[in-house]
């Protein structure tokens, strides 16, 4: 049985070739300890990991595993404790321009319309004026998830996997390289769910996206990983890598095929050596 | 098959929850009718003396001591210009408690000054019971309409306070994470999140201020002579014409149950995208 440290050095040792470009995102030896009521907890200990540019990368763990605390270290929200930490080679000190998140919930404000809601990152950071000027760019992408005529509804009109994919629209209106996933459809039902996530992954290919996606569910990480991070608690921790070598296009069918379960395989064992670590 | 056989064992125990036969009747019906009822029996119980008439006015005298005072009311007489005395009064109230509400609500949510400095304060002046410092607001302001404003914005503005409070702090968390992703400025937050997020609480605070106002100015009344409704209660109760002090709550409270549905249908409009209800949900 290979040990964790080894596991990680693997997980470190993915780095890019030399001439290859620059990793998306870069991490090195990254710890995070949260202290509440005098108890210091361990989310994350020695992480390390390499995301490629275009590469679709998968945390998938239990929960308490720290899972989301990276991506939010990614995101710049949060600060690590020790350790490094690079988005597009620059040290993470706040939020990166690169990024563009995407949670649970679609947060979308109901006092806003779908189309006002989209160009809110905009309005942001470049005030009104910038955003009304975005408006074409909106109806380019409300087509691109298939809503091309909610743009004036208002939020609540929609169900919600049309207010998820409002969601994917405001993500993408400032054109992020990185795309971070916290569980985007975990609140979906099964079969929206699965809808979502081809047409995620059909995204990221057509723009040639980097993406981070957080999930508990091993058939969703081994249908959209090129690569997953599989992740165990006390302390939250990357147990190993599996290397997801299916062909790029993929439709819900490739989960009946040998290959498919093989990677879920892998990756089930992954965790539950690592549960079995967590116990003892 | 089975879903139907199941959906009838499960109504009889249904029924026995709910009283089938009140819950047949319409609304309206079920309220007028029970309210003649009620009319009757008090008109009933002083009629053949069970209830003495010094300490229960008919209520057939009650309906007839109200024509009389809305009749003054709408022909412009003393009841009038009363009347439009303690309204002023409980406007002013509301005006203030509104802002006050608001801007302390927004300090103790916002800041950690309010947080740590502010509210403790708040809270033991929430304990205290306000109607007391009536007399003292008469010393400090006199007998003019000041200390009766006063006292309507003493009481009135808590709830606007707390519920503005409650609605900034209790913004989402998803929602709060998004606009960090967004780098929103603080004040971005305030007004694209934070503030619209709590306009629902706003409004539930205002419509609990309006009534509450009415009455500290009727208190400050009470204890501070002048003008105003609360004064012909007064005197009407020293006279032992209840039945006339029974017409006057009674004009009062359709007074407050109108200001209380005027704020809810600007509610309705302002924050549009929440259906409103009558009474509030959340807060």
């Amino acid at each position: 049985m290979i040990s964790v440290s080894d596991q990680q050095m693997e997980g470190a040792g993915t780095m890019p070739a030399p001439g290859s470009p620059p990793p998306a995102v870069s991490i090195r030896n990254l710890d995070r300890t949260f202290t509440r009521d005098g108890n210091t907890i361990q989310a994350l200990s020695g992480v390390s990991l390499d995301v490629a540019p275009g590469e679709f990368v998968v945390l998938l763990g239990p929960s308490g595993c720290g899972k989301s605390t990276l991506l939010n270290i990614i995101a710049g929200l949060l600060p690590p404790t020790s350790g490094t930490i690079e988005v597009a080679s620059h040290a993470v000190t706040g939020v990166p321009d690169e990024i563009g998140m995407m949670f649970q919930k679609p947060v979308l404000l109901p006092w806003r319309t779908v189309r006002d809601n989209i160009v809110l990152p905009i309005e942001m950071s470049k005030g009104r004026r910038a955003a009304k000027a975005a408006q074409g760019r909106v109806d380019e992408l409300l087509d691109l998830v298939g809503l091309k005529s909610f743009g004036d509804q208002m939020p609540n009109e929609l169900s919600g996997g049309m207010q998820q994919r409002a969601a994917i629209c405001r993500m993408l209106i400032n054109e992020p390289d990185i795309l971070l996933l916290d569980e985007p459809f975990g609140a979906l039902d099964e079969f929206t769910r699965e809808h979502m996530n081809m047409q995620m992954l059909d995204l990221t290919h057509r723009l040639g996206r980097t993406a981070i996606l957080v999930t508990h569910s091993i058939s969703e990480a081994v249908f959209l990983a090129d690569r997953i991070a599989v992740m165990c608690a006390r302390p939250g921790r990357i147990m190993g890598i599996v290397d997801v070598d299916l062909p790029k296009d993929r439709t819900p069918d490739i989960a009946t095929s040998p290959e498919f379960q093989h990677h879920v395989e892998a990756a089930r064992d992954m965790l539950k050596r690592g549960h079995a670590m967590e116990m003892t | 098959m089975s879903a139907s056989a199941s959906q009838k064992a499960a109504q009889p125990a249904h029924k026995a929850l709910r009283d089938p036969f009140l819950e047949r009747i319409p609304s309206p019906i079920l309220v007028g009718g029970s309210l003649i009822v009620l009319l009757a029996v008090w008109e009933f119980v002083v009629v053949i003396g069970w209830v003495p008439e010094l300490v229960l006015p008919r209520a057939s005298d009650t309906g007839k001591a109200l024509v009389q005072v809305l009749g003054n009311l709408f022909t412009g007489g003393h009841v009038w210009v009363n009347f439009k005395v303690t309204m002023e009064e409980a406007a002013l109230g509301l005006f203030f408690a509104g802002i006050i509400g608001f801007v302390v609500g927004a300090l103790i949510a916002e800041t950690t000054f309010g947080k740590r400095v502010i509210q403790p304060y708040m809270v033991a002046l929430y304990a205290a019971p306000k109607v007391a410092l009536a007399p003292v607001f008469v010393a400090w302001f006199g007998f003019d309409t000041t200390p009766k404003v006063v006292m309507a914005v003493t009481i009135a503005f808590f709830p606007v306070m707390v519920d503005t409070a409650a609605g900034l702090a209790g913004v989402d968390e998803d929602a709060d994470k998004m606009f960090a992703t967004m780098r929103a400025s603080r004040l971005q937050r305030f007004f694209k999140l934070k503030l619209p997020n709590a306009l629902p609480f706003v409004f539930a605070g205002l419509k609990s201020a309006a009534v509450l106002s009415l009455i500290g100015a009727l208190v400050a009344e009470f204890s501070g002579g002048g003008r105003g409704i609360g004064i012909l209660i007064q005197t009407a109760s020293l006279r032992f014409d209840l039945d006339v002090v029974f017409a006057y709550v009674i004009l009062l409270s359709v007074t407050a149950f109108a200001i209380y549905w005027l704020i809810d249908q600007i509610e309705r409009r302002v924050v549009f995208w929440r259906k409103a209800g009558f009474i509030p949900t959340e807060s």
